[in-house]
């Protein structure tokens, strides 16, 4: 079993690597955008916390973690108002 | 959640990542000029070749077996009147040819008669987008021909003779056409061992469609003969279908001509629109697009050399329109960029649109081919206001301004641009800055209706990031099997006996009863550690409250579940406090002193509240 203080450096050391590879890509394409930017790191924590998270227990960092998912959803919920906005403004 | 449905996710969560990725990532460069050598693996070895080729072969087969299997279900939807549905497998059926296209720049068959194939596809939507149009018209002019056989106008009926005629040799032709692509494509298929059967089912149901459309006219035909005498036939007919319209909505006109025919001139308010020319027959037919014609009752008329035709009222509808404004500042300069969009039941395309400055000079400019317009400004230095407004009578469209901007230029720069109130128009009549358009009433209304999907996705949000943050925290309730009334004491709902405390302490380690708990976990924490020892007083609480709650084994839940099932006592918070740092110290493998303090608080806690009423 992976102890609790391995996972969290994991999981730092996976979100660093996953950010890496979308502003690789991002700087390849040439075009900035920060809602592709934040999409894709929500999606990379997502996928991180599901992973390292544990059954019975949950340590302090993955709390943490957790809140800022939920605040990373409800930005994402105003990045999908404001695409609505502009779709109804058309 | 289930380990399916939790990888599940998981697993759609980076095919998003990829796609999204994809999306962004440009095509890399593989092969540069500096990097190739030549000759490459395939160039010298000619079983590599033979294997490249079949591997292409593989993936270009089921994208032409697909192209043939569209035709037939599309003559099906054309057959039988679904014309919409037609029309969007027609779209479905262009966009794989482009699949297959795709495929064959990337696998450089181009002189293929795989390419052959390709063309004759796209010939064929063409055909297919034609067909559907002129057997719509067609069917069209059946109510058209009962609403005029009850109006008894027999010039109409005429003319819609001919008008069926000219469809009828005009599906004939593409039914020609048709063939003709369909017998180059079977031999390619064939050669291809492509399955052909769903295609010739095209061909079997466009013989269908044409012989109903022969029966329907040869009906027609027969139908006029009988019921009108030569001395009723107008020479020269003109209908409008539909005879109402609005802006950019297109009305089909057509008409006959008797004699030797010749051009027909079509006229609206007494001005020429267009010049026709007759079929063989004497049919003529166009489209008119309603553009620049104001709004209200025109007169459409057709001439021909010495004939017109009984004139036809043409009703244009006035539509409302929206002018939207956005102004950007040029950096360092005090220009301003004016851009905007400009639409009724659609976008207005080349129309004027003035720059309202200061609310009485303006700038003229127009909308382009879509709507939009875009023009610059040099303002010099003071605060100015600026609206867009499209007021043009010869469109049959309603006037519209746009809002208000306040820009403040220095001379040198624009520090700053806001919106403020305007005047604006409400059905075509300005109204007063500041009173809203349409009334308050339509302004809370448009409010509201803008407001609520973006408030309603926001609270999705928030419903989905607090759903988040509680999932795995707390469960459903666990069931638990509780004595009932009519349970005789010691026996559970089924008439199985509760466990007594005694049953429940037949486990591997003892757990006296009468030992104090601070005792009990100050020897098994020298014994065994703090795990042990947590464990050993986790084990005495779920035996008490496994008697208070009825609890058949309590050895057989988990200490959560034991949690959930008492939550509904006195202690229950308190007991799920203590489930929590024992979970750290036993699953964790906390050991720390933080840990080991937190267990002993909430342990004692919990003693103390278990020890009071305990209900």
């Amino acid at each position: 079993m992976i102890p609790a203080m391995r996972k969290s450096q994991l999981a730092v050391i996976a979100l660093v690597v996953w950010l890496c590879i979308i502003i690789a890509f991002i700087i390849l394409s040439g075009r900035v955008d920060l809602e592709i930017f934040f999409v894709l790191w929500l999606i990379g924590i997502l996928v991180i916390v599901e992973l390292i998270d544990t059954r019975f227990s949950q340590a302090r960092y993955l709390q943490y973690m957790k809140y800022l998912i939920a605040i990373g959803i409800v930005i994402f919920g105003g990045i999908v108002a404001q695409k609505v906005l502009e779709i109804l403004n058309r | 959640m289930k380990a399916l449905v939790r990888y599940g996710s998981v697993g759609v969560l980076i095919l998003v990542a990829f796609i999204a990725i994809a999306r962004i990532a440009p095509l890399p460069v593989v092969f540069t000029p500096e990097n190739v050598t030549y000759p490459r693996e395939g160039q010298l070895n000619i079983e590599f070749m033979k294997e490249k080729v079949l591997s292409s072969d593989a993936t270009l087969y089921p994208v032409m077996q697909d192209l043939l299997d569209y035709t037939g279900p599309i003559m099906v939807s054309i057959r039988s009147d679904n014309f919409d549905e037609a029309r969007q497998d027609i779209m479905d059926y262009v966009r794989r040819q482009g699949d297959l296209q795709h495929l064959i720049i990337n696998l450089d068959m181009n002189e293929t008669e795989i390419r052959d194939f390709l063309d004759s596809q796209e010939r064929q939507a063409v055909i297919l987008r034609e067909l559907a149009n002129t057997t719509s018209y067609f069917n069209d002019l059946s109510s058209l021909e009962v609403r005029y056989r009850e109006e008894n106008q027999s010039g109409a009926l005429v003319s819609i003779s001919y008008q069926g005629e000219s469809l009828r040799e005009r599906i004939h032709t593409l039914q020609e056409r048709y063939l003709n692509e369909s017998r180059a494509v079977t031999s390619i298929s064939a050669r291809q061992g492509l399955e052909n059967s769903t295609y010739d089912e095209s061909v079997a149901e466009l013989a269908g469609i044409v012989g109903d459309i022969d029966r329907t006219q040869g009906m027609r035909a027969q139908e006029l003969a009988t019921s009108l005498t030569p001395s009723n036939r107008s020479a020269l007919t003109l209908i409008l279908d539909p005879d109402t319209g609005r802006y950019l909505d297109e009305i089909r006109i057509f008409g006959s001509l008797s004699g030797e025919g010749g051009p027909v001139t079509l006229t609206l308010d007494n001005r020429s629109v267009a010049e026709l020319a007759t079929d063989g027959r004497g049919a003529f037919s166009t489209l008119f697009t309603v553009e620049l014609v104001p709004a209200g009752n025109h007169s459409m008329g057709a001439e021909s050399p010495g004939i017109m035709a009984e004139p036809r009222i043409l009703v244009v509808e006035p539509v409302d329109s929206t002018i939207n404004l956005t102004v950007e500042a040029v950096k360092n300069t005090s220009n301003v960029i004016c851009r905007g969009y400009l639409t009724a039941n659609r976008p207005v395309r080349r129309a004027p649109v003035d720059l309202l400055w200061e609310g009485h000079d303006s700038i003229a400019t127009a909308t382009d081919a879509s709507g939009f317009f875009r023009t610059v400004l040099r303002l010099p230095a003071g605060t100015h206001r600026l609206a867009a407004q499209f007021a043009n009578a010869t469109y049959p469209i309603n006037p519209s301004v746009s809002a208000t901007y306040e820009v403040t230029s220095t001379g040198e720069g624009i520090p700053s641009v806001r919106e403020a109130a305007g005047a604006r128009y409400a059905n075509g009549t300005p109204v007063s800055p500041g009173e809203p358009p349409g009334g308050l009433a339509d302004l809370v209304v448009g409010a509201v209706a803008r407001v609520l999907p973006i408030a309603f996705i926001l609270l999705m949000a928030a419903v989905a990031a607090l759903g988040y943050l509680r999932k795995g925290v707390r469960g459903g309730p666990v069931p638990v099997p509780r004595p009932s009334p009519s349970s005789p004491p010691g026996e559970a709902p089924g008439g199985s006996p509760v466990p007594s405390m005694d049953l429940f302490l037949e486990v591997p380690l003892p757990l006296p009863m009468d030992e104090p708990l601070r005792a009990l976990y100050l020897r098994t924490l020298r014994e065994f550690g703090l795990s042990g020892a947590a464990h050993r007083v986790y084990r005495r609480f779920a035996g008490i409250i496994g008697m208070h709650a009825g609890i058949g084994n309590p050895s057989l839940l988990t200490p959560r579940e034991m949690a959930r099932a008492c939550t509904d006592r006195t202690y229950g918070k308190i007991f799920d406090r203590f489930v929590r740092c024992y979970e750290r110290i036993r699953y964790a493998g906390l050991k720390n002193e933080r840990a080991r303090g937190g267990f002993e608080d909430s342990m004692e806690k919990t003693r103390a509240v278990l020890e009071g009423d305990g209900r």
